[in-house]
């Protein structure tokens, strides 16, 4: 593939992922957002006890930094 | 993950919050994997008290150790002075409740300049401004900067002020 077709892919591409953005029911897509999360989520298991103290300690150290 | 029912119970209960995080980029320019709902609330005892009523109605969890871990709702009032922020789990996403953040000094502040919107499923809230998600950005150290967020989020306010100057220039 020549440099020419790959940037006309990319910005077809583009084009596409707009259009598609703009027809697209956004309560819908709100929807499929929010169930992708929850499937992503499910692989690395975030949303448990474990992980949230883990975060917790990071994000209070990281606060109570000198700066 | 339920955002429409987190933001929901904040707002039944009139907590004084601002969405801010990766959701709150997500909801305003484009969609980003994350995993958590980030809220800075307004510092005060009453507000306080409002946020812990939100979060027993969502049955989250919190603790600040792994034995201390329970449901929020058997906590006495005023667990959240404890300290400056607090990760917590409910059946409906991961929740980060903020009474400070770096790199934003004040939050009636950032309140005046957030931007009143609404989640697609109809749920308003009110999130932080571009330019406060990209002071929160700046505050980290390089290596924790997302540079794509920085990139949307210094085109987004380039972008604003163009419009903003437009009609001036035009008028000229």
């Amino acid at each position: 593939m020549t440099h020419k077709q790959e940037q006309l892919d990319r910005q077809f591409k583009a084009f596409e992922e707009a259009r598609r953005d703009r027809c697209w029911d956004q309560a819908a897509r709100w929807k499929t957002l929010q169930q992708t999360i929850t499937w992503a989520e499910g692989k690395v298991r975030r949303n448990t006890k474990a992980v949230r103290l883990e975060e917790q300690q990071q994000k209070l150290a990281w606060l109570q930094r000198p700066s | 993950m339920n955002v429409d029912r987190i933001l929901d119970a904040l707002n039944d209960h009139r907590v004084a919050y601002l969405l801010i995080g990766g959701m709150n980029f997500l909801l305003r320019h484009k969609p980003v994997l994350t995993f958590d709902v980030d809220v800075w609330i307004d510092d005060t005892t009453d507000n306080r008290a409002k946020c812990e009523a939100a979060l027993a109605e969502l049955e989250a969890e919190w603790g600040a150790s792994d034995e201390d871990w329970k449901p929020v709702s058997q906590r006495p009032g005023g667990w959240l002075e404890r300290q400056a922020l607090f990760c917590l789990a409910s059946p409906h996403g991961a929740i980060d409740v903020f009474r400070r953040v770096a790199g934003l000094a004040d939050w009636r502040q950032s309140a005046s300049n957030a931007r009143r919107e609404q989640t697609p499923g109809g749920v308003n809230y009110l999130g932080l401004s571009d330019e406060d998600m990209l002071r929160c950005q700046q505050a980290l150290e390089t290596g924790l900067r997302r540079q794509d967020r920085i990139a949307t989020l210094e085109a987004a306010i380039h972008d604003a002020q163009t419009r903003a100057v437009g009609p001036s220039v035009q008028g000229v």
